[in-house]
């Protein structure tokens, strides 16, 4: 007996011609989401941008594809129409994130906002004139006011929603990422030599994610702090990027740049002494970030978007304005304070909890009970 | 005859990780080289020699790890790699290891690979491991990256997940088939890897023509004129644009403190 | 070298008391702090008359003006004043002088009910005020995060410097509590939520708790909304008491009260009174609006709820029943509150002072 049929649209999760994946712990998210659907009853598909393959993600759960070539205004009208076609035959509905509402939502659907995207200058370059952005900003209106509930990954968008859209914040509800603290506390650390204080930055090496700051800012410190070691984790948004990290690594001693599956981060958080977060914009409530904590990392972050909801500067990490100068300056105060990396890990650690997997279950089992009922 | 199982201390176990490799006239390349490379972290080999006639079966013949060979009285590359591929994945299927990898007989990946892929192995849920693949050029240190030789923005799929049982094709076609089956390149479930593969297939100079009359017959047979991407092996040196390999450096946390398994 | 503060009304427009509330607060301290770093301060404010006051040893001056055109009283306020500190972003047109400091204490304008007009109005002040500046302090991310996804350009002369408590004053009880107090500690203003902490107090006690007392200490600025709502709770008069506290009694307000509500709708900072709350060591229920949000991590210092009564009856339903829950959040809140500390607070304000205004 089922509880019924949820579809999920999203733009794309799984791409087969082998692209980087959009979001990264976007994957994780609609996984948890897949699974609580199926403890709770439901039949779950997703839809998303692609040529006409599928393929299965969890038992009983299908990924297929929607034909969508366009994204005027950052919306994807193509791919909201065909999803309306195609998913006509389900009883309740997901937009995996907020503008694939527009135009029209069905009913009855919740969205998800996985943070504020629009706040950095490139963004706006992508809309030229004063029409254009009024343009998108209609559309997103449009997006956010379809579904019944808008589930907000930060507090930081409901409030901008708030500044912005008045009238239309009722219709949020802030449901935190979640870390799988139990699965972190199993994890094994992966070995370090004794002496060693580790500082990784465990993200993409992308402009909106500080990266430039982080390189400069290792360049001064690993030649003053021989002991300290610099580990720069993550893919780059473009190729080039990638092969001037490993040359820029391979003169400077005591840097490392690598990837690895996620689960392998884990190992070295679960090593490191100081887990560093200067992301300048774009950022909701970093996963990365709450992976970090539960490690009982020592956390930098930067104050942008979602961290100020996972950081309370000074009790459980520092945030810092994401500049050379603040992240020099507090990276080299936790440095050479070993008691305030200790305090500020040990209380990371608590607090991630607040953030565990079946908290972040139970609030949003609440929300589909009351939705999708 | 390889054993489908491999014996650990009188239980049989699969094989975690096979090599397959095609190889012709490959014993005074790189071949005793990149099998002892393989050696080192690969449970066995399987290969195909392609009517090799320089003692290429010798060399194969003598490398602990090999499984098992098929011989090919006739070259069948030159007619059509499909079908040679196609072989290959058999004579591999025979072993029904849990993993493959498909490395030619000029390929070697740089050192991490050893501790970090049978790691990757152990932990990932992912169909496919694609790696980017360095053309060395005219030398052993710098590789080649002018147009579409440019290594960094291309992954190729080289170590995947085999399940018994199940049908696997390669494209029927004459040359650049692929290396790995048709259902792997459809896969959503690929981890991109950050270790590289040097190859050595263009590092000496004196195989250059050679190999660019094969493809060029093969592009006139096929297209009926030479593609841009073959008359490119044969550009001016003014065009050629090369880097020099920088060394990896290895992690400071090289054992994740798994048990060794049984060879 | 002195630095003149100009606000709107660190004393009440009559000159004779002070206002009391969180702004006024912030502004204390902040003299405070000017003179403890040498230089000298005065206060110019709006007033209903010309006058001038010296109040705990320092000049304050009103400008009669304002009660017809506030922009014209800051007119005059830029002429008598070198070296100017805005305690707020003002809210009429205004050419606010190169080299000073603008303090933001939140988003103001995200009232649910507000019109686009008021929005979009809200928001050229605010980039006019961004745009003139040399330095913004805002006592938020939430204001920063607004201002970065609207004006990317102009975030950059934002520092955020959170609000401050002091932990001499407020700290937690020695001993148990008592009877289960649960407080509202904030002005009668609309945006403030009184209305949905009377509503949750009635559903509590319609629902069978008899045992609870509801507390509302309240400010007296406007005489006429502690009648009305004095007049709107008198059914609850046996359970839910309105009082006004100076403010050096509020430290043994709160360690009086263990679950203390801030159900604001919007406009909201830092709450200086969350931040005193928690130092306290008490359970804090609060709306998930603006720097509230900064301060408060749901389910482990406190609980945030979405502005909605029901959610808010629930939240504070649930730390009613549940004591030992209730106890580990007031143990955190405890500790997390001493992040704010008002040294942490000073330490981070003498670094823009110094580098906006230079030496003394």
């Amino acid at each position: 007996m089922t509880s019924g049929r949820v579809a999920i649209l999203t733009t794309n999760h799984f791409h087969p011609a082998g692209d980087r994946i959009i979001y990264g712990g976007a994957e994780k998210y609609g996984l948890e989401l897949s699974r609580l659907l199926l403890s709770l009853g439901f039949e779950v598909s997703w839809w998303q941008i692609g040529d006409g393959w599928q393929k299965e993600i969890l038992p009983g759960v299908l990924v297929r594809t929607l034909p969508a070539t366009e994204a005027p205004f950052h919306t994807i009208p193509q791919l909201n129409q065909a999803f309306h076609e195609r998913a006509v035959d389900h009883d309740y509905f997901i937009y995996f994130v907020t503008f694939l509402a527009y135009p029209q939502a069905m009913e009855p659907s919740i969205s998800i906002s996985h943070g504020v995207y629009w706040d950095y200058p490139g963004f706006d370059a992508t809309l030229n004139t004063e029409a254009d952005r009024a343009e998108w900003r209609r559309r997103l209106w449009i997006a956010l006011s379809g579904p019944r509930r808008v589930v907000s990954v930060d507090t930081a968008t409901i409030n901008w929603v708030a500044a912005t859209f008045p009238g239309l914040v009722s219709r949020f509800e802030y449901i935190p990422n979640f870390v799988d603290v139990a699965a972190v506390d199993a994890t094994e650390p992966a070995g370090k030599a004794p002496g060693r204080i580790r500082v990784v930055y465990p993200r993409r090496l992308t402009t909106v994610r500080g990266i430039n700051e982080m390189v400069r800012v290792a360049e001064v410190l690993s030649g003053r702090y021989p002991e300290v070691e610099f580990h720069f984790i993550g893919r780059g948004h473009q190729d080039e990027v990638e092969k001037d990290m490993m040359a820029w690594v391979s003169r400077h001693p005591g840097t490392y740049y690598y990837w690895l599956p996620p689960e392998d981060v884990l190992r070295v958080l679960k090593s490191t002494d100081i887990a560093v977060i200067p992301s300048k914009a774009a950022e909701g409530t970093s996963l990365a970030c709450l992976e970090a904590m539960a490690a009982g990392c020592a956390v930098i972050a930067s104050w942008v978007g979602g961290l100020g909801n996972l950081i309370i500067d000074g009790y459980n990490g520092l945030v810092i304005k994401p500049t050379v100068q603040d992240l020099l300056t507090s990276l080299e105060r936790l440095i050479r304070d070993e008691d305030l990396r200790v305090f500020l890990g040990r209380n990371a650690r608590e607090t991630a909890r607040a953030f565990d997997l079946p908290v972040w279950q139970q609030r949003w089992r609440k929300v589909i009970q009351s939705i999708f009922v | 005859m390889p054993t489908a199982l491999m014996s650990c201390g009188g239980i049989k176990v699969r094989p975690r990780l096979i090599a397959m490799m095609t190889v012709g006239n490959e014993r005074y390349r790189y071949l005793a080289e990149v099998l002892e490379h393989l050696s080192d972290f690969v449970d066995g080999i399987v290969a195909v020699d392609d009517g090799s006639t320089d003692g290429t079966a010798d060399v194969l013949s003598r490398c602990p790890r090999m499984l098992d060979v098929v011989r090919n009285a006739e070259p069948v590359m030159p007619v059509n790699e499909g079908l040679l591929r196609t072989q290959l994945w058999t004579l591999a299927a025979t072993v029904k290891p849990a993993w493959l990898v498909a490395v030619d007989a000029d390929e070697m990946f740089e050192d991490a690979v050893a501790i970090e892929l049978p790691w990757l192995l152990d932990h990932g849920d992912f169909e496919v491991i694609s790696f980017r693949i360095f053309d060395f050029w005219q030398s052993r240190t710098h590789y080649r990256v002018d147009g579409a030789w440019n290594p960094w923005p291309r992954f190729s799929p080289i170590v995947v997940r085999y399940h018994e049982g199940q049908d696997y094709h390669f494209p029927a076609l004459e040359i650049h088939c692929g290396r790995v089956p048709w259902e792997y390149r459809r896969s959503p479930f690929v981890y991109y890897s950050d270790i590289r593969i040097k190859h050595f297939g263009w590092a000496n100079p004196a195989d250059h023509l050679r190999k660019y009359s094969f493809y060029r017959e093969k592009d006139i047979k096929i297209y009926g004129s030479p593609t841009p991407q073959t008359e490119s092996i044969m550009a001016p040196v003014a065009s050629v644009r090369v880097e020099p390999w920088v060394q990896d450096r290895s992690l400071p946390f090289r054992s994740f403190g798994r048990e060794e398994t049984c060879l | 070298m002195r630095i003149s503060i100009i606000m709107p009304n660190l004393l009440l427009p009559d000159g004779e008391n002070p206002v009391i509330g969180g702004l006024e607060r912030y502004a204390w301290q902040l003299v405070a702090l000017i003179k403890e770093l040498g230089y000298e301060v005065d206060v110019h404010q709006f007033a209903g008359a010309d006058w001038h006051r010296q109040i705990y040893g320092t000049d304050v001056y009103g400008y009669g003006m304002a009660s017809w055109s506030e922009t014209a009283a800051l007119e005059a306020m830029h002429q008598n004043t070198g070296a100017v500190l805005y305690l707020s972003i003002i809210q009429a047109p205004l050419r606010y002088k190169p080299r000073s400091v603008i303090v933001s204490h939140g988003v103001w304008w995200d009232d649910p009910a507000a019109s686009r007009d008021y929005v979009q109005r809200s928001l050229e002040v605010c980039r006019q005020a961004l745009t003139e500046a040399g330095h913004v302090v805002s006592c938020d991310y939430n204001f920063l995060n607004v201002v970065r996804s609207l004006y990317p350009d102009l975030a950059d002369r934002i520092t955020v410097i959170p609000n401050f408590v002091d932990l001499t004053q407020f700290y937690p009880s020695a001993g148990p509590k008592g009877q289960l107090r649960i407080l509202y500690p904030r002005r009668l203003e609309r945006c403030r939520g009184a209305e949905m902490f009377v509503q949750m107090a009635r559903t509590l006690v319609h629902k069978g708790y008899d045992d609870l007392r509801f507390e509302m200490a309240v400010d007296r600025n406007h005489p006429d909304r502690n009648q009305a709502l004095l007049e709107a709770t008198r059914d609850l008069e046996a359970v839910l008491a309105v009082k006004t506290y100076p403010f050096e009694a509020m430290g043994d307000v709160y360690r009086s009260a263990q679950i203390v509500v801030f159900p604001s709708l919007c406009s909201e900072g830092t709450s200086l009174a969350c931040l005193e709350a928690m130092a306290c060591g008490c359970a804090v229920v609060a709306t998930d609006v603006g720097g509230l949000t900064n301060i408060i991590i749901n389910g482990y210092n406190g609980i945030l709820v979405p502005p909605r009564p029901h959610e808010l009856t629930r939240a504070v339903e649930y730390l009613v029943c549940h004591p030992h829950d209730r106890a580990l959040l007031c143990e955190r809140a405890k500790a997390a509150a001493r992040a704010f500390d008002v040294e942490a607070w000073k330490r981070r304000w003498r670094g823009v002072i110094r580098t906006v205004y230079g030496s003394i």
